[in-house]
């Protein structure tokens, strides 16, 4: 067999075989082996293996733009969507959140239309149905999140969460397998009381509903410092404490929640009333909240928000009102980077992971994948189209 | 029981490899060359050196063994259901299972060069299930390693110019967080 002299090895492998092994190598690991040499650098980021190489963050749509990270590759999607504005029937579109390479987009006229999903790397899209339920006109606060998870199936879900009167919430949950919307509504006081989590508070969402999508489940924040876990039917399946209220001396709101490396994070800020406001600082908590670790010492006023952790990395992206700036923070080098100034506030600042796979229509993609996944998500599933017949 | 049609395979170097036909069409290059009826005076493999073949042969004969294994087993069990054997051949299908799994371990257990030489036989032959173990043995051998330590394991000349080099660890600062 003709090869390369030693030095060939993995470096003189054709492209198909070292794109295979490339692809078993974690997102993170693989980013990093761009470093190795010129040739995996251009392998790596050839747009032919897109589909087989694990994605990760490329940045975030923020106001009609693309925010790259770090100076990476160029956006393959043009921000302003074009080829979802000029489809038929479609009037306004505003994306609204984004989950595993799909974006969701509000859409109005919403009398048959509510919602766009798309992928934008493929250019796929599909229209969800007006729910013509209070939650479309409910003009009280509510969000909506999109549930997609390509590992588990190629359908997707929305959810999306009213806040109502006192401890009330409403769900609204669309399933693109179905093609239909259900609704459920939750007391958060009963639910805490029953699963022995009543801290005497009067637990609510936020105005700014803040929750997590991660292994099949939303992580709902409370104002009482507990996490919500929800199924995407808007069932209740436990609570989590945070611990930021525990002995400190003011615990402030939590400001973000988030999912990365397979782990829950979630960011509290912490105030001390004496000094206040000259130090903040914000706390990481992975799953069962078990690694209180003080990470950042900000020399700032109040005036900075939570807006995205990265989903293969430690690092957390960060708005500072003042400059306008969007900074990331790394939580355990601890190095802070700055990614340039955004012309508007990040009320709406949706990451992007792209997602090269066929979504919609491919009904073999998961029979395929059945059996290879966490029962807990398959059962969600499979009580989800039990309860609709 | 008529004895197993046997093919021969002839390596680079002009080496005679007797095989079953059972193990050779593991491989689906073979596969399609006798499909097509090329196998008179031995099918040659010009890219497969004889030290490489004999290793790919050693596995395709234990995995093409391991699979009649199974399906005589399996046919036994259906025979024998009703007898109340079942259990004892299911068994046995689990056994080879294991041993297989311990098998294809230790073959990759080998030097780079030699698991680069396997890797490459089976890409040309096609040879999907031990194409799959020497692609998860190199990625395993890729994974929690530095780039440089990467270069090193695997004999890669580092074409970076240092700025060059520093850039693209810039714009991949997150993964080395």
């Amino acid at each position: 067999m003709e090869r390369p002299k030693k030095s060939g090895a993995v470096a003189g492998l054709l492209d198909d075989p070292l794109v295979d092994i490339l692809s078993r190598v974690p997102v993170k690991e693989l980013h990093r082996s761009k470093c190795v040499s010129k040739g995996w650098r251009d392998l790596i980021a050839d747009p032919l293996h897109r589909r087989k190489l694990p994605q990760t963050l490329e940045g975030f749509f923020h106001a009609g733009d693309f925010i790259r990270l770090f100076g990476g590759i160029p956006p393959h999607v043009d921000p302003s969507f074009p080829f979802l504005r000029k489809l038929p029937g479609i009037g306004m579109i505003w994306l609204k959140g984004s989950c595993n390479g799909l974006l969701l987009f509000r859409h109005a006229p919403s009398r048959t239309i509510s919602y766009i999903v798309c992928n934008p790397a493929t250019e796929q899209w599909a229209a969800v149905p007006s729910e013509h339920t209070p939650a479309d006109m409910h003009d009280g606060v509510s969000r909506t999140y999109l549930v997609f998870d390509p590992a588990v199936s190629s359908h997707f879900q929305l959810v999306t969460i009213c806040v109502e009167e006192g401890s009330l919430a409403t769900w609204h949950t669309y399933s693109s397998k179905t093609g239909v919307w259900r609704h459920n509504q939750t007391d958060w006081a009963e639910e805490e009381k029953q699963l022995g989590h009543w801290r005497g508070l009067n637990p609510k969402m936020s105005a700014r509903v803040r929750a997590a999508f991660s292994n099949g489940m939303l992580y709902v924040m409370l104002s009482d410092d507990q996490v919500a876990v929800v199924d995407v039917e808007g069932k209740i399946q436990g609570i989590i404490s945070a611990p930021s209220s525990g002995g400190r001396h003011s615990a402030g709101s939590p400001l973000f929640i988030g999912q990365s490396q397979g782990r829950l994070y979630c960011i509290f800020e912490k105030l001390w009333t004496d000094d206040f406001p000259s130090e903040l600082s914000v706390g990481v908590y992975t799953r069962g909240f078990d690694d209180d670790r003080h990470l950042l010492s900000y020399e700032a006023s109040r005036d900075y928000d939570v807006v995205a952790i990265h989903p293969d990395s430690n690092l957390v992206f960060i708005f500072l009102y003042g400059k306008q700036q969007l900074i990331s923070f790394g939580l355990d080098s601890k190095e802070v980077r700055s990614l340039g100034t955004l012309e508007q506030d990040p009320l709406w600042f949706t990451p992007y992971v792209p997602c090269f796979l066929d979504f919609l229509s491919v009904p073999e993609h998961d029979e395929k994948l059945n059996g290879r996944h966490e029962p807990s998500r398959k059962d969600v599933i499979r009580a989800g189209e039990r309860s609709v017949h | 029981m008529a004895s197993p049609a046997m093919v021969t395979l002839i390596s680079s170097d002009d080496a005679r490899f007797e095989v079953t036909e059972a193990a050779a069409t593991m491989s689906q290059t073979i596969r399609h060359m006798i499909e097509d009826g090329c196998t008179d005076g031995g099918i040659p493999l010009p890219n497969v050196p004889a030290r490489t073949l004999a290793k790919v042969l050693e596995y395709c004969n234990k995995h093409a063994a391991a699979t009649a294994a199974e399906s005589s087993a399996a046919g036994g069990a259906a025979a024998g259901s009703d007898s109340g054997s079942s259990s004892s051949a299911d068994s046995a299908g689990k056994d080879d299972g294991v041993d297989l799994a311990s098998f294809d371990k230790a073959f990759v257990e080998v030097d780079t060069d030699t698991l680069y030489d396997l890797l490459l036989a089976a890409n040309y032959l096609d040879v999907k299930t031990l194409l799959d173990l020497c692609c998860q043995k190199v990625a395993d051998m890729i994974r929690g390693k530095t780039p440089e330590q990467i270069r090193q394991t695997f004999g890669i000349k580092n074409d970076f110019s240092p700025e060059e080099e520093e850039k693209i660890r810039k714009e991949n600062q997150w993964a080395f967080e």
